[in-house]
């Protein structure tokens, strides 16, 4: 792993040169909203934000086209559904440790399961085609979490790149070869052992300002069906609204729906964003629906995240503490603090 | 780049009959046939596992596999007429193209079966993938690797059995016990009446070494299980196929998990066991 140095009055070369090989993304604040937008060479680059929605999309895009057919009796193949995968090179900058974090997680579902003998050729080929150019925190935000959750404000799990801010320069480092492919696009220098030092003393400070004290992890030491039967979960859904929020920008909700939809005799198939908050997600054709209130449905939420998910995936939390489910839930629910009632008594 | 085969893409294949099963007209039998050869060859399934039916423009169905991969060239399926997919598919005849996405799930577990009896409990229109058990068990090849088979099969009324010219057969064959019952008398019903469960219950044999496979609506199967305990089955081999909303059908999209199971790829089909520690979410 080699470390680079780049002059912050750089950074806007640097993405140019980034942006002709690459359709490239950079947070951005427009009308008042941080999110991920094309980049402008107009626009000079956000100073670390946090973007409303998470880099989910740049893997599993809220809408993906997966089939195309014709439904014109005429037509050769007819009704035969014909693959198309999407295409072209993306690069991400700007993004934080948790939402990288957060495409190795998902990844563990929809590609990397040793327990599925089927993949899911959507989500691989973005990973083939995206580069991931992160930015450490150094000053983790109130919401925040990464650190009770496995990760680390700094952590490089799912980059290729690591910008570490150093006041005047960054500090870059390379972490796959998709990630030298992209910092060999502009002249940066090797950086020194005090370069180095530097990054390593930003990385932990960003990790000494989080505070302590959390109990994300302990449902997955439980009995499922003890925490699966506490009060816990008809107090808490008292007030929540089932609006769906929560699972909406969380980067690491990816359930989906699969949908048909035809104009003149050109059919598409497609799947979309799904969310377990909603009714109609388990409704069965009879009209029964196992989860049928939003009790239910506000639990397997939870219980998914903080149980399922690690009882598949070796203790892993489906959380990476980004917090955004905390600042945008309407209701204030707190998911650090069910995750610290998931205890049977 | 990783060559991923696409496990949502839909083989194509070709209605070649349909027969309609109910009197009320809402089953019917599809029996579809590859359009290409190579992909009947790729689809190599078990009794117990269900496909993802496609139908262009209108979306997919999970449906069980009637048929049995002793009964090669062709899949049945038994669909009842009840949301966008089905009606487009009562639409349907011989001829025309659809898709098959699978097989998918698990299976019954007949290997591990050889040798024990079993017990093949249905209701309604849920007897489709118990259809394809029996077929697979009474194939020369399989039957003596079994011991005892009891069916207990049961419909609100006469017109709405499934597969009656084989409920017939099987009735007159020695090697296979079947009881067919409907809810209450009618005209013209000269077999069982009463409901599966009390039906059970007077022809339930001995728990020594026997397996009960179940699938029904879920009224069945709540009065059904209380028999089998009372009779000595172990819940290790009272083993049920369960059903929930699905899209992938390979434990992606999330829907249809029950507790840290996915019905759809875990399952269908799990033991009594298993269920008592999971959430009754199904």
């Amino acid at each position: 792993m080699s470390e680079l140095i780049l002059d912050k009055a750089r950074l806007g070369d640097f993405l140019k040169a980034v942006a002709k090989e690459y359709q490239l993304w950079t947070p951005a604040v427009v009308d008042g909203v941080a999110d991920y937008r094309p980049f402008d060479p107009e626009r000079p680059p956000e100073r670390k934000i946090r973007t409303r929605l998470s880099i989910k999309r740049f893997f599993h895009p809220q809408r993906e086209n997966m089939f195309r057919y014709s439904t014109d009796p005429e037509a050769q193949e007819a009704n035969v559904l014909k693959e198309t995968l999407p295409q072209g090179k993306t690069a991400v900058f700007g993004v934080s440790s948790c939402d990288a974090r957060s495409v190795v997680l998902n990844g563990l579902v929809f590609v990397n399961d040793p327990n599925n003998p089927n993949q899911c050729p959507y989500y691989q080929a973005r990973l083939d085609q995206t580069v991931l150019i992160g930015l450490g925190c150094n000053e983790p935000c109130a919401t925040c979490f990464c650190h009770a959750v496995g990760g680390h404000p700094c952590g490089e799990e799912g980059l290729d790149l690591q910008f570490i801010d150093l006041g005047e320069k960054y500090l870059v480092k390379v972490l796959t070869d998709k990630g030298g492919q992209v910092a060999s696009l502009h002249e940066m220098s090797p950086a020194g052992p005090a370069e180095s030092e530097a990054a390593r003393e930003v990385a932990k400070k960003a990790r000494e300002s989080m505070p302590g004290g959390f109990k994300i992890g302990q449902a997955v030491s439980q009995d499922l069906m003890a925490i699966f039967n506490l009060p816990l979960w008809e107090e808490t859904a008292e007030r929540c609204l089932n609006c769906g929020v929560c699972t909406f920008v969380c980067p690491t909700c990816y359930c989906f729906d699969i949908l048909d939809e035809v104009q003149g005799q050109e059919g598409i198939r497609f799947r979309i964003w799904d969310s377990c908050m909603f009714p109609l997600y388990t409704l069965h054709a009879s009209g029964h629906n196992p989860r049928p209130d939003k009790k239910e449905r506000l639990r397997n939420r939870f219980m998914h995240k903080l149980k399922y998910f690690p009882d598949r995936y070796g203790g892993k939390l489906s959380c990476v503490g980004c917090g955004r489910c905390v600042t945008y839930c309407p209701v204030n629910i707190d998911i650090r603090e069910v995750a610290a009632r998931m205890k049977a008594v | 780049m990783i060559e991923v085969k696409n496990p949502f893409r839909p083989y194509p294949v070709r209605i070649d009959e349909v027969v309609v099963e109910t009197n009320d007209k809402a089953l019917r039998t599809y029996k579809l046939v590859f359009v290409d050869p190579e992909d009947e060859k790729a689809f190599q399934y078990q009794p117990g596992q269900f496909a993802e039916l496609s139908v262009a423009g209108k979306g997919e169905i999970p449906i069980g596999i009637a048929s049995s991969p002793t009964e090669p060239g062709f899949l049945l399926f038994t669909i009842n007429r009840i949301g966008l997919v089905t009606n487009a598919l009562h639409n349907m005849g011989p001829g025309q193209i659809m898709g098959v996405r699978g097989p998918l799930g698990n299976s019954y577990p007949l290997a591990q079966m050889k040798g024990a009896n079993l017990l093949i409990i249905g209701g309604g229109y849920a007897f489709t993938t118990l259809r394809s058990t029996i077929v697979y068990l009474l194939d020369p090849a399989n039957r003596q690797d079994y011991g005892d088979i009891h069916v207990v099969y049961g419909a609100r009324e006469p017109g709405l059995l499934l597969y009656k010219a084989e409920l017939e057969d099987w009735q007159k064959r020695q090697d296979i016990n079947t009881y067919i019952t409907v809810d209450r008398e009618f005209p013209g019903w000269t077999g069982l009446c009463g409901f599966v469960p009390a039906v059970t219950e007077q022809h339930c044999p001995s728990p020594e070494n026997t397996y009960a496979l179940i699938c029904g609506p879920p009224i069945m199967i709540k009065f059904t299980q209380p028999v089998l305990e009372k009779a000595g089955f172990p819940p290790e081999r009272i083993i049920m196929s369960l059903e929930n909303r699905m899209k992938c059908g390979f434990g992606l999209c999330g829907r249809c998990n029950v507790g840290n199971q996915y019905i759809c790829k875990d399952g269908p089909v799990f033991t009594l066991a298993q269920l008592n520690n999971l959430p009754r979410e199904y």
